[in-house]
C-alpha cells in the first residue's frame, strides 16, 4: 500500500500550505501595513512626519493656504483687467460655484481631512502602544507624538472651519463642519461652529500640556540663541535623533499656544486670545528671546537679505522644493501675471504714507514699473539664506500676530495708548519711522491702523481674508477699492462631501 | 514472448507492459518492442497489454508461444470529455454544466477573434457591445458569463470601456490555459490555430475546483499537443481585408447641413429683432454667404472617411510535430499582423513555441516553452469623435499649398478654440504617438507518474515573465502646448510606463480511480501554490525641441520622481474532488477547495469553497438501451458556493506609503487607503439544474438549463464623504441575483457520404436583480442625483445628458434611470414629465427619476447551420438579442441637443424637432438647441438586434489528389465576419473608433 502513503504525503504537504499563514501575509514592497508601521518607534516618527509632509503640499500650506488661493481671497493679487483664463480669476471675484474655486476647495477639504484621518490613526495606536518600543520614552517621546497629532488635528479643523463655515461672530450655532476624532470615521457628523471651536481648543490645550515637558524643560533653548543662529529653531543635529530636532517645523509647545491665541481671536473671545498671546509673547519673545525681529542692513540687496523674516516665525511648514516651486510659477517669463501684487504703490504711498516700511522696501520687488506691479520675494531663493532650510520654510504664523492681538485687546479695553505703543514699536521695527501714530487716537482710527498693519504683514501669506472674516467686515480692501463682502466669506462645502449629516 | 507495436505506425512501443490479469506477473517491452512473459501453463488467463496514451488490449492466453500485439492510440473524442484544467473527466459521468468547443468550430466562425467566437457556441457567454471603441484592435473586449454580478460604482460621463477600465471589470471570468490562470490580454493575442479546445465551466460543480476565483465562471483552454508519427508540417495562412462600417452614421452633407441651419432660424430676422441684434444678424449673414459659396464651389468634406483605411492583414503559423511514442516534439512559429481600420493603428504579435513529451515506463515528462511579442500602435488620428461631427462645408486644405490647415473657420460659433482645430493637421504633420508592447516568456513543466492502473500522480510547475512598455508622446508643436504661458522648454511630453510581471505556479495532484463491479469511483486531491508579482513604473519627461527627436535623452527634464507601484499576491490551495457513479446511471460529484489568499482581509486569510452535484443517466437503464430512438436522457443538478477576490490588497489592510518629499525631521508615511480588516471574499451561491435529451444516436441533441446565481457579500467600492479623509473604501455589501435559463438545440438532419447538414440554435435568458443594497450605496445614488445639480448655471454642458444607473433594491445593475416623459407638448414644444406621485410637470427633477428601461436583453443567443456537400462546407452564424432597452445617445447629442453652429448633425434633425405650434414631434423645440436635455424616457428605445455574424465556405482537397503533391491535408477557406447588423435603434456605433467588416481567406496545409 505504498500508494496510500503517497496520498497521505500529499495531504500532509497540503495542510502544511494551508497552515502557512505567514506565507500569505505579504504586502507590495512600496507599502507598509499599519501593524508593521506602528510596531516600531521609527514608524511613529514617520507617521508624524507624514502629517507635516502632506500639510506642506501645494494643496495646503505649500500654496493654497498661503501664497496661492488664500492670498487671492485676500485680494493681494489683482486680476480685474485680465481674462478669466488666469489663475484665481474667479477666486478674486468670489465666484465660489465655478470649477476653479470648487477645485481649490476640494483640494483643501480632502487633503486636510486626510491629514486628520492620519492623526486619528496615530492617536489610536499611541494609546495602546507599548512604551518599551520607544528608546527616548523618558524624554516624553510618546507625549510628543500624541501632543503633535492632537495639535495637527486641531490646526486642520481650524483651517477648514475658517473657510467652510460662517465666522463665529455671525453664528456659533449653525452647522459647520465635521470634527473627526477616530479612525476609521466613515461618516463624521457635522458640528456647529461653537462645538468645533470647543473641540479645537480642547485638543490644543491637551497638546500644550503634553508638549510642555519636552519643548520647555528638556529642550530649553538658551536665551538669545536666535541672535547667534537665526535658524536655531530649525537645527537638525539633536543627539537624540532627527525626530527630536528642528522643533520649529513642528507643532511645538510655543506653536500650540500661539495657535490658541489665533483660535480665540477668530472665535471672538478677546480675553482668552489676549491671555495666550501675551503669555507666549512675554515669555518666549520678550524674556527668553526664542524669537526676535529680523533686521536688515542698509546696503543689502534682494539677493542677500533675509526676506523670509525667519526669526519671527512661530508656526512653520517645510517643503524641500518650496523655492523651486515658487520660482517655477512666479519666476517664469509667462505665467506669473496672476501672482503679481497690484496697488502696492497706492497702499504704501497714497493710502497711508509708509514709504519707508520694510514690507514695501525690502520684502517686495517691482516687476513692471510701468504697470506698477510687484511680486512678493518671501519665497524667493536668495543667497543670504544661510542654509537650504530657510528656503524651504513656509510661515503659517508669526509673533507679530500676537502683538496685533494684544494691541486690539488693549485698545478695546480702554488702554488705547498702550495699544498704540505696541503698534508703534512694531511699526518702528518694520522701518516705519517717518509716521508715528498718535497715542491719543480714536478707537476707530486705531483699528483702521491695525487692519492696515495686518494687511501689510501678510503679503504673500494670505491671512488677511480671515482677519476680515473674523470681524465679518462689510468690505475687503483691494487697493483703493472696497469690495462688498456680504455672503462671500463662506465657501460651499465641496461635492465630495457626499452626504451632510 | 512477442512484440508490442503501434497499430498506426508499426513502431515498437518501448515501455509497454504485458500483465497477467489479477496477478503480479508481467513484463516490459524493450527498445525493439519485444517482451518475454513467463507464464504457467494454465489456459484462459487474460493478458493485458497497455501503455500510456494507448488503448489497452486484453488477449486470452490459449497456449501460444508468440503473441504480437498492436495497440491503437487512445482517441479522445472531444465530445465525450470535460476538461477542467485539473483533470479530464468523462462527460457521461459528470454532473457539472459545461460547454466544449473545438478549434475547428472556432475557426469556422473567426480566424482572428477567439473570444468573439465563443459567444456563438454558448449563449450565456456575452460580450458587451463596445459602442465607443468599435473594432479597435487595441481594445480588449469586455464580457461575462451568466449576467453581471457586480456593480460598477465609478461615475463617468462617458461610456468609455477602455483598456484601463477592463482591469477593474469585476465580471470577467478567469482563463485557464493548459492548467494555469492567464490574462485576458494573452488570450486576446492568442493564435486560434494554437488551440486544441475551449471549455466553458458554468455551474458550481464544474467551477468549484477554482474556489475563490470561480464566481464569474471559468474558461479552460487546452493548446495542441504533438502527435506521434512521422514528421508533419502544418502551415496556415490567413489574409484578411477589413473595411470600416459606417452604416450607423447618418450625417448630413454640406448642402443639407446648410439648409438645416437655415431652417433652424439662424439667419432669419424675426419680428422681435431689435436694433441691437441687427449687427449680429448681419455677421451671421456674412457667414451664410461664405458657407453657401463653399457649398456651391463643391466643398463637401467627408470627415468620416478622413482617418480611415481599408486594412489588409496577413497571419501565418507553422507547426511542426513528430516523434516516436516515447519522445514526441512540436515546434511552432506564428505571426499575426493586425492593422486597424483607422490609419496607423495596429497590433502585431509574434511568437514561438516548443513542446516536448517524453515517456518512459510509468513516467511522462512534458515541457512547453512559449515566447510571445506584442507590438501595437494607436492611431495618430486619435479619437474618431473629434472629427466625425465636423462641418461638411469646411475647407480643410490650404488652396495654395495643398497642405492641411491647422485651424478651421469658426463661423462665429462660441466655445473653446479646440473645437475649430483641424484634427487632420496634427495627425499628418506632427510626431505624436502612443504605443504599447510586451515580451512574454512562459514555461510549463509537467511530470506524470502512473503508479498503478488506478493511481496517477501529477506535478506541474510553470513560470511566466513579462515585460511591457507603454509610451505616449505629444509633439512640442501640438496645439496643447501653444499657449504663450508655456515656456518652450516645457513643450512636448513623453510618458513611459514600464511594467514587469512575474508569476509561478506549482501543482501537485494525486488521482485515483477504481471500478468495483458497477461502482466507479474517481478521487483527486491536489495542492496548489501561486504567486504573482507586478511592478509598474511611470516616468514623465517634458521639454522637447522637436517632435522628431523624442527619445528621453532629448527631453529637457524628467518631470518629478519616477512613480512605482507594485503588487504581489499569493494563493495556497488544497483541493479535493470526488466522483462516484453507479452503472453509469446514478452520478454524484463533490468537491471542496480551501483557498488561502494574501488578498483576503487580515482577519480572513483562508476560505472554503465547495460544490456538489447529482445526476441520472436515464438512457443507460437497460430498458432504454437500444430500445427507443432516445439515445440520451440525462438529468442533473448542482449547488455550491464559490468566491471572488476583486480588490487590491491595500483595500483589506490599512497601509502606509511614503510621502513624496523629505520633511526636515525625516521621511513621512501616510495612509494610502481606508483599509477594511473585515473585508472578505465575495460569495456566489449557484444552483443549476439541467436536462440533456438526444435522439437518433444523438443526431438530435437538446440541452436545457435553469440556474440561480446569488452573489452575497458583494464587494463594492463605497463612496465616502471626504471628511472621512478618503473618498471611498471597499466593503462587502449588497446582494445581487442572476437567474435564467439556457436552451441549446442541434440537429444533424442529413448525414451521408456526399451530404451533411446540421442546424443549431441557442437562447439564454438572464434576469439580474439587486436584492439588497447598503446605506453607502444609497449615498452613491445621491451622488448620481448630484450629477445633475447646478443645471441652471451650465445647461449647455453635455454631462447633464448622460444617464447613470442608480442601485435600488428590486432594480437591476443595468437599469436605465430617467424622468418618465409624457412627450412634447404640441402647444409650446416643451417636454411634459410624469412624476412618481402621478402629477404632471414641466420641471425636471433628479429625485424623480425612475427605472425606465434595462439594457440587459430578455433573451439572446445565436443560430446557424453547417452544411457539407462532398468537399465543400459552408458555415454561418447569426447572433441576436431582444427585449432590452437602450438610451439613444445619438438622438440626444446629434438631434435633440445638437448645436448646429459647431457640429454636424444627424439627418433626422430637420424632421423630428418641434418647430411651430401644433407640431406633434418626438423632439423638443428646434430653437432651444443649446439647452441640454436631461435623462428622459423619451430616448429609451427597445433594443432588438440581429447580426449576421459569420459566413465561411471551405474546400477540402481530395486526399488522394494531394498525396501526389506530398500533402496530407489541404483546405481553402473564405470567410466573412460581421456582415450585417440590423437594429431597431438608429444610433451611432463606434464613436471613438469605427466598427469594421472583415473578409478572410485562409489556406491550411499539412505535409
Amino acid at each position: 500500500m505504498k500508494s496510500y502513503k503517497k496520498i497521505i504525503l500529499v495531504f500532509a504537504s497540503a495542510s502544511l500550505f494551508c497552515s502557512c499563514g505567514q506565507w500569505l501575509d505579504i504586502m507590495p514592497e512600496d507599502t507598509t501595513t499599519e501593524k508593521e508601521l506602528f510596531s516600531t518607534f521609527a514608524g511613529y516618527h514617520s507617521a508624524i512626519n507624514g502629517l507635516y509632509s502632506t500639510m506642506a503640499q501645494s494643496e495646503l500650506y505649500g500654496q493654497n493656504l498661503t501664497w496661492g488661493f488664500a492670498s487671492a481671497l485676500s485680494q493681494y493679487y489683482d486680476n480685474t483687467s485680465s481674462s478669466n483664463s488666469m489663475a484665481y480669476s474667479y477666486t478674486e471675484k468670489y465666484e465660489y460655484n465655478t470649477d476653479e474655486v470648487r477645485n481649490y476647495a476640494e483640494q483643501i477639504w480632502t487633503t486636510a481631512y486626510n491629514v486628520i484621518a492620519n492623526c486619528n490613526n496615530i492617536l489610536q495606536h499611541i494609546e495602546t502602544a507599548d512604551p518599551s518600543i520607544f528608546p527616548h520614552y523618558e524624554l516624553g517621546e510618546m507625549d510628543i507624538i500624541k501632543g503633535e497629532a492632537l495639535a495637527v488635528r486641531a490646526l486642520m479643523h481650524f483651517e477648514l472651519l475658517r473657510l467652510f463655515a460662517d465666522a463665529p461672530i455671525v453664528s456659533t450655532t449653525a452647522k459647520a463642519i465635521p470634527y473627526s476624532e477616530s479612525y476609521p470615521d466613515k461618516f463624521p457628523a457635522r458640528k456647529t461652529t461653537g462645538e468645533v471651536l470647543e473641540k479645537i481648543t480642547t485638543d490644543l490645550k491637551q497638546a500644550s500640556e503634553l508638549l510642555y515637558e519636552f519643548d520647555v524643560v528638556v529642550n530649553n533653548l538658551p536665551n538669545g540663541a536666535i541672535v547667534t543662529n537665526p535658524l536655531a529653531f530649525y537645527q537638525t543635529g539633536d543627539s537624540n535623533g532627527l525626530f527630536f530636532s528642528a522643533r520649529g517645523v513642528r507643532m511645538n509647545y510655543v506653536a500650540v499656544n500661539a495657535l490658541l491665541a489665533r483660535v480665540y481671536w477668530y472665535a471672538n473671545d478677546l480675553e482668552n486670545a489676549y491671555k495666550y498671546a501675551s503669555e507666549v509673547y512675554d515669555y518666549f519673545v520678550k524674556t527668553n528671546k526664542w524669537f526676535d525681529y529680523t533686521t536688515f542692513s542698509s546696503g543689502d540687496t534682494e539677493r542677500t537679505r533675509a526676506h523670509k523674516l525667519v526669526t519671527e516665525i512661530i508656526i512653520s511648514s517645510y517643503r524641500v522644493t518650496m523655492g523651486e516651486d515658487y520660482q517655477a510659477v512666479i519666476g517664469s517669463t509667462s505665467n506669473n501675471n496672476a501672482y503679481y501684487l497690484h496697488n502696492m504703490d497706492y497702499m504704501f504711498q497714497t493710502y497711508k504714507q509708509d514709504r519707508d516700511d520694510y514690507r514695501y522696501t525690502k520684502l517686495i520687488t517691482s516687476v513692471d514699473p510701468t504697470k506698477g506691479t510687484h511680486s512678493s520675494i518671501k519665497y524667493k531663493v536668495a543667497e543670504s539664506q544661510i542654509a537650504e532650510t530657510e528656503q524651504a520654510l513656509i510661515p503659517i504664523m508669526r509673533f507679530a500676530e500676537l502683538r496685533h492681538i494684544m494691541a486690539e485687546y488693549l485698545a478695546k479695553h480702554d488702554q488705547i495708548n498702550e495699544a498704540v505703543k505696541i503698534l508703534n514699536d512694531h511699526r518702528a521695527k518694520r522701518g516705519c519711522i517717518t509716521r508715528t501714530l498718535d497715542e491719543n487716537m480714536s478707537l476707530d482710527d486705531f483699528l483702521s491702523e491695525l487692519d492696515y498693519d495686518i494687511w501689510k504683514e501678510y503679503i504673500g501669506e494670505g491671512q488677511y481674508f480671515f482677519n476680515c472674516k473674523r470681524q465679518n467686515a462689510a468690505t475687503i480692501r483691494k487697493g483703493g477699492i472696497q469690495i462688498q463682502m456680504s455672503g462671500k466669506y463662506t465657501l460651499p462645502i465641496p461635492d465630495s462631501e457626499i452626504s451632510l449629516n | 514472448m512477442g512484440t508490442i507495436t503501434n497499430k498506426a505506425t508499426k513502431a515498437p512501443l518501448v515501455g509497454a507492459t504485458a500483465y497477467v490479469k489479477g496477478t503480479n506477473i508481467g513484463a516490459i517491452a524493450d527498445e525493439k518492442g519485444e517482451y518475454i512473459l513467463v507464464l504457467d501453463r494454465r489456459l484462459n488467463q487474460t493478458i493485458t497489454y497497455s501503455l500510456i496514451g494507448m488503448e489497452s488490449r486484453d488477449v486470452v492466453f490459449t497456449g501460444q508461444t508468440h503473441i504480437d500485439v498492436e495497440l491503437a492510440e487512445k482517441v479522445e473524442s472531444i465530445d465525450d470529455v470535460v476538461v477542467t484544467g485539473y483533470a479530464t473527466i468523462r462527460k457521461e459521468g459528470f454532473t457539472g454544466n459545461t460547454t466544449r468547443i473545438t478549434k475547428d468550430e472556432i475557426l469556422k466562425v473567426s480566424q482572428q477573434d477567439l473570444i468573439g467566437a465563443i459567444q456563438v457556441f454558448d449563449p450565456s457567454f456575452r460580450i458587451t457591445e463596445n459602442v465607443t471603441m468599435g473594432s479597435n484592435p487595441n481594445s480588449l473586449p469586455e464580457f461575462y458569463i451568466r449576467g453581471q454580478n457586480s456593480v460598477n460604482m465609478e461615475l463617468s460621463n462617458t461610456s468609455d470601456i477602455s483598456r484601463q477600465n477592463l482591469t477593474s471589470n469585476n465580471n470577467l471570468p478567469i482563463f485557464i490555459l493548459d492548467g494555469f490562470e492567464t490574462t485576458v490580454e494573452k488570450i486576446y493575442d492568442m493564435d486560434v490555430n494554437r488551440i486544441h479546445s475551449i471549455t466553458l465551466l458554468k455551474d458550481a460543480a464544474a467551477t468549484a475546483l477554482y474556489g475563490s476565483r470561480a464566481a464569474n465562471g471559468v474558461i479552460v483552454i487546452e493548446s495542441r499537443a504533438p502527435e506521434a508519427g512521422k514528421l508533419r508540417i502544418t502551415y496556415n495562412l490567413t489574409g484578411s481585408v477589413e473595411t470600416p462600417d459606417l452604416s450607423a452614421y447618418n450625417l448630413m452633407d454640406a448642402r443639407e447641413k446648410l439648409a438645416a441651419e437655415v431652417n433652424a432660424g439662424y439667419y432669419k430676422l424675426s419680428d422681435e429683432t431689435n436694433s441691437n441684434d441687427i449687427s449680429d444678424i448681419l455677421t451671421y449673414h456674412n457667414y451664410y454667404t461664405k458657407k453657401l459659396n463653399n457649398v456651391n464651389r463643391g466643398v463637401n468634406t467627408d470627415w468620416l472617411s478622413k482617418g480611415l483605411q481599408t486594412a489588409v492583414n496577413h497571419k501565418h503559423s507553422i507547426y511542426i510535430d513528430g516523434g516516436e511514442n516515447d519522445v514526441r516534439w512540436g515546434a511552432e512559429l506564428r505571426y499575426n499582423g493586425n492593422n486597424g481600420v483607422m490609419k496607423g493603428s495596429n497590433r502585431n504579435t509574434y511568437g514561438a513555441g516548443l513542446f516536448l513529451d517524453y515517456r518512459i515506463g510509468r513516467f511522462q515528462i512534458m515541457n512547453r516553452l512559449d515566447y510571445d511579442i506584442m507590438d501595437s500602435k494607436d492611431t495618430p488620428y486619435q479619437d474618431f469623435s473629434t472629427y466625425s461631427h465636423k462641418q461638411p462645408y469646411d475647407v480643410i486644405t490650404d488652396p495654395v499649398t495643398g497642405k492641411y490647415l491647422q485651424r478651421l473657420e469658426s463661423w462665429g460659433g462660441s466655445g473653446s478654440e479646440t473645437l475649430y482645430l483641424n484634427p487632420l493637421y496634427e495627425a499628418a504633420y506632427l510626431n505624436s504617438f502612443a504605443d504599447n508592447k510586451y515580451n512574454d516568456i512562459t514555461n510549463k513543466f509537467a511530470i506524470n507518474y502512473y503508479a498503478t492502473d488506478n493511481l496517477t500522480f501529477k506535478g506541474t510547475f510553470s513560470i511566466e515573465k513579462k515585460y511591457s512598455q507603454a509610451r505616449s508622446f505629444v509633439d512640442p508643436d501640438s496645439y496643447i502646448f501653444s499657449s504663450s504661458s508655456i515656456s518652450p522648454d516645457y513643450r512636448g511630453s513623453l510618458s513611459i510606463t514600464d511594467g514587469e510581471y512575474f508569476s509561478y505556479n506549482a501543482n501537485l495532484m494525486a488521482m485515483y480511480n477504481k471500478n468495483i463491479r458497477k461502482n466507479y469511483i474517481n478521487l483527486t486531491v491536489a495542492t496548489e501554490l501561486r504567486e504573482t508579482n507586478t511592478i509598474s513604473k511611470l516616468s514623465n519627461y517634458t521639454g522637447f525641441a522637436s517632435g522628431a527627436l523624442h527619445s528621453i535623452n532629448n527631453a529637457a527634464r524628467m518631470d518629478g520622481k519616477q512613480i512605482q507601484s507594485s503588487n504581489k499576491t499569493r494563493l495556497a490551495s488544497f483541493l479535493f474532488i470526488g466522483n462516484y457513479s453507479y452503472d453509469d446511471i446514478y452520478l454524484l460529484d463533490a468537491s471542496i477547495r480551501m483557498d488561502g489568499s494574501s488578498e483576503f482581509g487580515k482577519d480572513k486569510k483562508t476560505a472554503p469553497f465547495w460544490a456538489s452535484g447529482i445526476g441520472i443517466n436515464i438512457h443507460n437503464y437497460s430498458f432504454m438501451k437500444g430500445r427507443t430512438a432516445i439515445s440520451r436522457l440525462k438529468l442533473r443538478a448542482s449547488y455550491g458556493q464559490l468566491g471572488k477576490v476583486n480588490f487590491p490588497v491595500y483595500a483589506a489592510i490599512s497601509s502606509y506609503v511614503a510621502s513624496e518629499n523629505w520633511y526636515l525631521t525625516g521621511m513621512g508615511n501616510m495612509l494610502q487607503y481606508l483599509g477594511n480588516n473585515e473585508l472578505g471574499w465575495e460569495k456566489t451561491n449557484t444552483f443549476d439544474v439541467g436536462l440533456e435529451f438526444g435522439m437518433f444516436e444523438d443526431r438530435l441533441l437538446f440541452k436545457a438549463t435553469y440556474y440561480d446565481k446569488k452573489t452575497i457579500d458583494m464587494i463594492t467600492s463605497v463612496t465616502l464623504p471626504s471628511s472621512s479623509g478618503f473618498t471611498s473604501y471597499m466593503d462587502n455589501m449588497g446582494k445581487v441575483d442572476n437567474r435564467g435559463f439556457e436552451l441549446d438545440l442541434r440537429y444533424n438532419i442529413v448525414r451521408n457520404k456526399n451530404w451533411d447538414l446540421t442546424v443549431f440554435g441557442n437562447l439564454s435568458h438572464n434576469k439580474n436583480k439587486i436584492l439588497e443594497i447598503s446605506d453607502a450605496l444609497k449615498a452613491y445614488n445621491d451622488l448620481v442625483d448630484k450629477q445633475y445639480a447646478d443645471y441652471d448655471k451650465k445647461n449647455t454642458d453635455s454631462k447633464y445628458a448622460r444617464t447613470h444607473t442608480k442601485f435600488v433594491e428590486g432594480g437591476s445593475t443595468t437599469s436605465i434611470f430617467a424622468m418618465q416623459s409624457l412627450g412634447i407638448n404640441p402647444a409650446n414644444g416643451k417636454e411634459l414629465y410624469l412624476r412618481p406621485n402621478g402629477s404632471v410637470t414641466y420641471e425636471w427633477n433628479a429625485a424623480d427619476m425612475v427605472i425606465v428601461g434595462n439594457t440587459e436583453p430578455k433573451a439572446q443567443g445565436s443560430f446557424g447551420f453547417n452544411a457539407r456537400w462532398k468537399n465543400f462546407s459552408i458555415f454561418t452564424t447569426f447572433l441576436y438579442y431582444f427585449g432590452g432597452q437602450k438610451y439613444n445617445d445619438t438622438l440626444v447629442d446629434y438631434v435633440e441637443n445638437v448645436n448646429l453652429l459647431t457640429s454636424n448633425a444627424d439627418r433626422r434633425v430637420g424632421i423630428l424637432r418641434w418647430q411651430k405650434e401644433g407640431d406633434i414631434t418626438p423632439l423638443k423645440d428646434i430653437a432651444e438647441s443649446s439647452l441640454v436635455t436631461r435623462p428622459t424616457s423619451r430616448f429609451v428605445q427597445d433594443d432588438n438586434v440581429l447580426q449576421f455574424n459569420s459566413l465561411s465556405i471551405s474546400y477540402d482537397f481530395n486526399s488522394k489528389l494531394i498525396q501526389k503533391w506530398g500533402m496530407s491535408m489541404l483546405r481553402l477557406t473564405a470567410s466573412m465576419e460581421d456582415l450585417s447588423y440590423w437594429s431597431k435603434i438608429m444610433q451611432e456605433r463606434g464613436l471613438s473608433y469605427p466598427f469594421s467588416r472583415t473578409v478572410n481567406f485562409s489556406l491550411n496545409v499539412t505535409f
